[in-house]
């Protein structure tokens, strides 16, 4: 059993904010970089494009910026695009949905061209499954394709008992450091707690922590506009949606001092082996360049992703006129 | 484009075409403007459904303009089949209203032969079915206009060649429906005309000679109506929502009494004693001219149940409603209707609108959100309590708090729970960071800090 | 056959040919210790007084112990669900959300205020059949009230839940039972109350009469604690062992 959590630590905010100001410098040097990006093109999810995305990485001084929508790589051109201007590593990856895994979803970080087009056929097998617009991946398609991919679990809201066992076989699967957990600070109920929780789990099983604001839009203002793609999502009016929203609007980029502020207060020292708001520099540094090193060729996406337009929807910042413009989409996909 | 005649789809005119359109097939002589009102149209089809009980008791709509008789057994009534045909004919004839009529063994045939088939009036016989409905369009088979467009892409139009059609194929390509509906029409399942019973709002109405002034006799009238308007309930089994009386005075003015009860009621003595109230309250200085007492609102009662053994109670789960309505109605009367409610949980993130409140009147099904399992005070204060906390970090959770005029230490923290309230209604609140606090007394109270203002307030505990 | 057997022993019990079975008139408050010191519950054809914490420093305010009063009205309302709950008392109404949907979609709430409309209201309710428990705030009933209500409670078979300021304490009661709820004030990430059975008339007061009850933050529902001060960092545990303090 590691370190039990101090509880006195996290109940006196004194003593942590000591921590804090006690080595401010070094806090402040450890790069940050955004690994749970949800764009537009993660269909009435993400609520802004993935140039945005970039543009504010590079504005807000993270180190890189990774694009991880779910179950496609459908984003990763016009961020490419953006960041080659902005000089600014792109982390490419997708989110991956699995059947029948309903505690956690895996964000998947190609470290090669190999690895790249690894998932590119991993993505193809899911889609060639399901139904338009769905893709049906299991975790043992993952792990047969998954040589030289970085893996982040990203655990859902409910957290079933199981998952000691579990997180024990996902890092035998993925072995030789590839397997993070992400920890999230959006200031939902019980945050605490269940980040006490998943650390004490992550650092029983030797995984590293990783550091992720899950952002849905790359600014705050954004908010109203991920609201409505919720409803329209879910078929219902914005009085009608009540919990099927988010319960606040933290799911932005962040100006990486502050989220970094928030994190390592949020998880107890000692509880993981390495600070999680330094993972996600490991990942970028291991990721960002090599994918980078080769230029992307729209041509290896699969096929069903550049299919789809990217949509000239959000052109408006109106959550009205975007609402609207939004449910023609949606119809015109479902068709 | 809501209605044309043969004439004018002759020229191309179809209904949904704009007006312009219109105009420009036939003229503007020909297009007549008014307003279209599907409602109307309905009432004046229900009304006409009420005229045809003068040919059997069994009567349906069938919206938008067909009317279902089920004859079975009221034809020898007007001399066979093929003369009630012919008096219904004449009869539509004489109110000026064109007719299809068919006569068929099935529901279905003869809705397909009165729409469809090229002679307006037909009686087709059981052995008939078949030979009649076979050459008639597909559509007259009541299916939807998708299946339709399917069948007529594949180069079928007809029942006929729907029947040709193996079975198997028939389910596997256009689902269960298009076969129900063509079994329905040839007879080998059953259908049943659902009666359309036209309700007479129940009423009871009394005039006095002259006008009354002795407000007792007005009571005692009052109360006689109701005796008589619970007995034709209690006959049809049926209990009062809502009863109105309306009350003519001399002087050409009107008093309404109106009563709205939790469950539909049927005893006489627990209506009449929360109504009596009203009564006591009514005034008539030139005197009472007449009274009427109408049942607004009525719901079937199951009246005598077989008594359900349940622990102690020995009652049926109707009389636990009833007996429930009548204790809601007795505090609604001597409380007020604010007073006594019901609660029902509400989704969404902002606290105090996460439920509401009404009336037991109100019986819509409507469980409520479900139970979100998030740690909420058993207490919430009706209005924030503004208090003033001590926090060391600024976003950081209270480690002094002042409220109701004593200061306590902060013995555990846990948050915050950020909620962004709603944007899309004015004004706008702005964000809130919960916190579970446990003060140096032991008391658990829910604070929150309000983000624009940093300002604090206690909004509930777990008392 | 069981099931005929089972109702005529019902009916001879209701027209007192048969006494009932002790049991029979108890519900379980769910809190092991505290059945097996009650014989099985708390009676269900009474007056059960719970006197709540005063709210420091401010006077004559009070808490009602609501949370503790809403789990056991679900306890004794789950031995008839098609019944109703009625809740009366402005100056105690439980925050809905806190309450489970079940026992919600069947309450009835009356915000009335003064003693004698309260009263007037529990009377009403416990003549009706299909109410199976009232919840009330009981603060200003004087001893003919209290003995109206136990009479009542005993003629109509159903458990009255009065909660009372702590101040009234002292004051005459025809109440079955009188239960001093009081903050447990040792550090604990949860509320925790102590809960002190005062006088519970036909039961011989030989067992110790203080425990520690908790709210379970999973559930909402109210356990018997098994913590003692100062353990608050650990999880909370369902099993139920008791405290007892002296």
């Amino acid at each position: 059993m590691p370190d039990a959590p101090n509880p006195k630590a996290r109940m006196h905010p004194s003593h942590t904010s000591g921590d804090e100001s006690a080595h401010p410098r070094t806090l402040a040097d450890t790069p940050y970089a955004e690994l749970a990006v949800t764009t537009n093109f993660t269909f009435l999810r993400g609520a802004s494009h993935p140039e945005e995305y970039v543009q504010r990485a590079a504005e807000l001084g993270y180190r890189a910026i990774a694009i991880t929508d779910h179950n496609t790589l459908g984003g990763v051109v016009r961020a490419h695009i953006t960041a080659k201007e902005l000089r600014i590593p792109l982390v490419v990856g997708a989110r991956l949905i699995l059947q029948s895994r309903d505690w956690f979803s895996l964000l998947v970080f190609p470290t090669n061209r190999d690895a790249y087009g690894r998932l590119c056929r991993l993505l193809t097998l899911g889609k060639r499954r399901a139904a338009k617009g769905d893709c049906l991946l299991t975790l043992e398609d993952v792990v047969a394709h998954s040589a030289e991919l970085l893996v982040v679990i990203v655990p859902n809201a409910a957290l079933p008992a199981l998952i000691p066992n579990e997180l024990g076989r996902l890092r035998d699967v993925f072995d030789d450091d590839r397997l993070s957990m992400a920890i999230t600070r959006l200031f939902e109920p019980d945050e605490v707690d269940r980040n006490a929780t998943l650390a004490a789990w992550a650092d029983a099983a030797s995984i590293p922590l990783v550091a992720v604001n899950d952002a849905h839009y790359h600014d705050p203002s954004r908010r109203l506009l991920q609201d409505v793609l919720t409803c329209i999502r879910h078929g219902c009016t914005i009085h009608e949606a009540g919990s099927r929203l988010f319960r606040n609007g933290e799911r932005y980029l962040k100006p990486a001092a502050e989220l970094r502020r928030q994190a390592v207060r949020r998880v107890p020292c000692g509880a993981a082996s390495k600070s999680p708001s330094a993972r996600p520099d490991f990942i970028s540094t291991n990721c960002a360049m090599n994918i980078r090193a080769k230029s992307v060729r729209t041509d290896l996406l699969p096929c069903s992703i550049s299919k789809r337009s990217p949509g000239k929807a959000f052109a408006s910042d109106s959550p009205k006129e975007l609402a609207a413009s939004c449910s023609i989409r949606f119809t015109t996909n479902c068709a | 484009m809501a209605a044309c005649c043969d004439r004018a789809e002759a020229r191309g005119v179809r209904v949904g075409l704009s007006i312009e359109h219109a105009v420009s097939l036939i003229g503007s002589r020909f297009v007549a403007i008014l307003p279209f009102t599907p409602e109307a149209d309905r009432t004046a089809l229900a009304a006409l459904g009420r005229w045809a009980l003068h040919f059997t008791p069994v009567v349906a709509l069938h919206p938008p303009d067909g009317l279902l008789l089920d004859i079975a057994g009221c034809e020898h009534l007007f001399g066979g089949e093929s003369s009630m045909l012919a008096l219904l004919a004449a009869r539509l004839d004489r109110l000026c209203l064109p007719s299809r009529i068919a006569i068929a063994p099935t529901i279905g045939c003869a809705i397909a032969v009165a729409r469809y088939h090229a002679a307006p009036h037909n009686n087709v016989s059981v052995e008939q079915v078949a030979e009649v409905l076979f050459p008639l369009p597909v559509t007259a088979l009541r299916i939807d206009d998708v299946t339709a467009d399917t069948l007529a892409e594949i180069g079928i139009h007809t029942i006929g060649q729907v029947h040709r059609i193996p079975r198997t194929d028939l389910a596997a390509r256009f689902g269960g429906e298009l076969l129900r509906r063509l079994d329905a029409a040839l007879g080998l399942v059953p259908e049943h005309v659902e009666p359309h019973r036209p309700v007479a709002p129940l009423s009871e109405f009394h005039d006095f000679d002259g006008p009354v002034t002795n407000l007792a006799v007005v009571e005692f009238v009052a109360h006689e109506l109701l005796t008589c308007i619970v007995e034709r309930l209690s006959a049809q089994q049926h209990g009062a929502r809502i009863l109105e009386y309306t009350i003519r005075h001399a002087d050409r003015t009107q008093s309404v009494v109106r009563q709205s009860l939790t469950r539909a009621n049927q005893n006489l003595a627990h209506i009449w004693s929360v109504l009596h109230p009203q009564f006591q309250r009514l005034q008539s200085p030139f005197g009472v001219e007449s009274i009427r007492l109408e049942v607004v609102a009525s719901d079937t009662v199951s009246a005598h149940q077989i008594p359900l053994w349940r622990d102690d109670v020995i009652e049926s789960r109707g009389d636990t409603e009833r007996a429930f309505g009548e204790l809601i109605d007795r505090m609604a009367q001597r409380f007020g209707n604010a007073v006594v409610f019901a609660a029902l949980r509400v989704d969404t993130y902002v606290p105090e609108q996460a439920y509401t409140t009404r009336p037991h009147t109100d019986t819509q099904t409507d469980k409520g959100a479900p139970n979100q399992n998030v740690n909420r005070p058993s207490r919430l204060f009706e209005e924030p309590e503004p208090a003033r906390v001590l926090a060391i970090v600024p976003d950081g959770p209270p480690a002094r708090v002042e409220w109701r005029g004593a200061a306590f230490g902060v013995q555990f923290a846990r948050g915050p729970e950020r909620l962004a309230l709603p944007w899309w209604s004015a004004p706008v609140m702005p964000a809130r960071d919960y916190f579970e606090v446990q003060l140096t007394n032991g008391r658990f109270v829910w604070l929150f800090r309000e983000s624009d203002s940093g300002r604090w307030f206690v909004h509930g505990e777990w008392a | 056959m069981s099931g005929l057997h089972e109702a005529v022993r019902r009916v001879a019990v209701k027209y007192g040919s048969e006494s009932a079975h002790p049991t029979h008139d108890r519900f379980e408050t769910g809190w092991a210790e505290i059945d097996a010191a009650l014989q099985g519950g708390l009676n269900v054809a009474s007056v059960h007084e719970w006197y709540g914490a005063a709210s420091a420093a401010d006077g004559r305010k009070w808490s009602a112990p609501i949370g503790i009063l809403a789990y056991l009205a679900r306890q004794a309302w789950r031995k008839n669900p098609s019944a109703y709950c009625a809740w009366v008392g402005r100056t105690c109404l439980p925050y809905p959300c806190a309450l489970e949907n079940d026992l919600l979609s069947r309450m009835a709430f009356v915000a009335v205020h003064d003693a004698a409309s309260r009263l007037w209201a529990i009377d009403a309710a416990l003549r009706c059949a299909a109410v199976a428990v009232v919840v009330a705030d009981g603060s200003q009933f004087p001893m003919s009230a209290t003995r109206k209500l136990q009479l009542l409670a005993q003629t109509n078979r159903k458990p009255v839940l009065l909660a009372r300021p702590p101040w009234e304490c002292d004051a005459l009661s025809a109440a079955q039972s009188r239960w001093l709820v009081s903050l447990k004030t040792e550090k604990c990430p949860w509320p925790r109350w102590i809960v002190e059975l005062q006088r519970c008339k036909g039961l011989p007061m030989t067992f110790e009469k203080r425990w520690c009850v908790e709210w379970q933050r999973v559930t909402g529902r109210i356990h018997l604690s098994t913590a003692l001060a100062g353990d608050a960092g650990q999880a909370q545990t369902t099993s139920r062992a008791v405290e007892r303090s002296a």
